[in-house]
């Protein structure tokens, strides 16, 4: 079952789009409704002030050789505490998240493109697309991220740099109109949907590479490559349709892409869409994956393959019953999300690292 | 019937069609786990296949399912309340 091996490119364009993934078109409204005209602030300080974080990440499962997260839960925190802390994490943050990643993704198709399409049409498509690569397994999850990370990115900075004529650099000041609180608040916000979930990665980093230390620094590359994309769509989002309209409209970047016009080149907004559902579903392949992993490993099977199509089926059911509606995801996740994944991504690996430090040092581990 | 409204007889199609789906993943599935004795597998998949037909058939009828994010804020709702000045804008 682990006789997987990623290679560090792999590992690299696997960080890199899920760490695009929702960020690109989904966060930015967010980020601009919380910091206005200062969101290029905020894309520039969450992923540097994260960076530590996915140090804490790779040295905890360092510390913790050929384990997955579900074992270092239980080695930390003992049996029964960690198997609770384990199931929730599987089952409400990798689980729940794939039927509300494909409600995005089918709610931005059934608005934007497909109106007269049912929503459960719109997913089934997404989740037979989701079903093949998980039965295909992670190497090639990973191969098809290999070669579509460069493809999306080179999409995404073509569209932006079409954009440059539209630019108003006025819409960028004044600069820290209202201090730093609201650039702290829209950090927050932004670390919770590329930063955090990160930790979704330690179950299977370590344990599929063939080098730990040097995979560490692709891991790093992979991030901050998504990081640099998201911190581009953000920045070109407020110059071309400034704060106000940013922060009012569900997709800023795609709205943006419309307002390309150069030459006979227009209305390219399909080739942002194309890159945003590519990068999305590498991201809910990734929580899936996990989710299926996490279960296979809290009840002991030996092979995760056979749970795949009838949670598959479970969270096409589900995709439609999570999100009600298009304004209850905006409430949930900047609420409740940011306090699960607040808990699971920062509180407890920190925790688990010193109480992982302190048993090292007394012998029991 | 959810998926299109006014056609009755759709609600009939999907639920024969997610029958067939059922029954061809266990011929496919079961024969292989019973050969290779892991029944632990075997339980656990019929447990979530029958968990997703249940609630599959549940919401071609048009029953409104619980929102299993409740449990979600049902646990977090005393952080949200805790760290409630952050989060607002």
């Amino acid at each position: 079952m682990n006789t997987i091996k990623l290679s560090d490119h792999q590992v690299f364009a696997l960080a890199g789009n899920f760490t695009m993934g929702t960020a690109i078109i989904a966060v930015t409204a967010t980020v601009a409704d919380y910091a206005k005209q200062d969101a290029w602030i905020v894309a520039l300080l969450a992923p540097v002030v994260g960076l530590p974080l996915i140090w804490v990440y790779h040295y905890l499962m360092k510390l913790h050789p050929g384990k997955t997260l579900i074992e270092v839960y239980y080695a930390v925190f003992g049996k029964v505490i960690g198997w609770i802390l384990a199931a929730y994490f599987v089952i409400f943050v990798c689980l729940l998240s794939a039927p509300n990643i494909i409600f995005y993704i089918g709610n931005f198709v059934q608005t934007q493109y497909m109106t007269e399409t049912p929503l459960y049409a719109l997913h089934f498509v997404f989740v037979i697309c989701l079903m093949v690569g998980l039965l295909y397994g992670l190497e090639a999850i990973a191969r098809s991220s290999e070669i579509s990370i460069f493809i999306v990115s080179g999409l995404i900075i073509f569209a932006m740099l079409m954009n440059l004529p539209n630019i108003n650099p006025k819409n960028l000041l004044p600069v820290l109109e209202e201090g730093f609180t609201p650039i702290i608040k829209a950090s927050i916000q932004l670390a919770s949907n590329i930063t955090w979930p990160c930790i979704i990665f330690t179950m299977f980093y370590p344990l599929n590479t063939v080098n730990t230390n040097k995979t560490r620094n692709s891991l790093f590359i992979g991030y901050t490559w998504g990081t640099i994309i998201n911190f581009i769509c953000i920045i070109m989002s407020v110059l071309v349709l400034g704060s106000t309209i940013t922060a009012r409209s569900q997709y800023p970047t795609y709205l943006m892409a419309k307002e390309i016009s150069i030459g006979i080149i227009s209305r390219v907004e399909a080739i942002i869409s194309f890159s945003w559902i590519v990068t999305e579903t590498v991201r809910v392949t990734f929580y899936f994956y996990a989710a299926v992993i996490g279960i296979t490993r809290l009840l002991g099977l030996s092979d995760y393959k056979k749970i795949v199509l009838p949670l598959g089926l479970v969270s096409l059911v589900f995709s439609g019953v999570t999100y009600p509606d298009t304004i209850y995801p905006g409430i949930y996740d900047t609420t409740m999300w940011v306090a699960m994944i607040g808990v699971y991504g920062v509180v407890l690996p920190i925790l688990m690292l010193i109480i992982t430090k302190i048993k090292i040092r007394i012998g029991k581990l | 019937m959810i998926f299109v409204k006014g056609k009755k007889n759709m609600g009939i199609m999907l639920i024969i069609l997610l029958g067939v789906f059922t029954i061809v993943l266990c011929m496919v599935e079961v024969p292989k786990m019973l050969s290779a004795k892991e029944y632990k597998e075997m339980i656990v998949f019929f447990i979530i296949l029958s968990f997703g037909v249940i609630t599959a058939v549940l919401k071609i009828l048009g029953v409104q399912l619980p929102n299993p994010q409740g449990v979600v804020i049902f646990v977090n709702q005393p952080i949200v309340d805790i760290i409630k000045g952050v989060l607002e804008k």
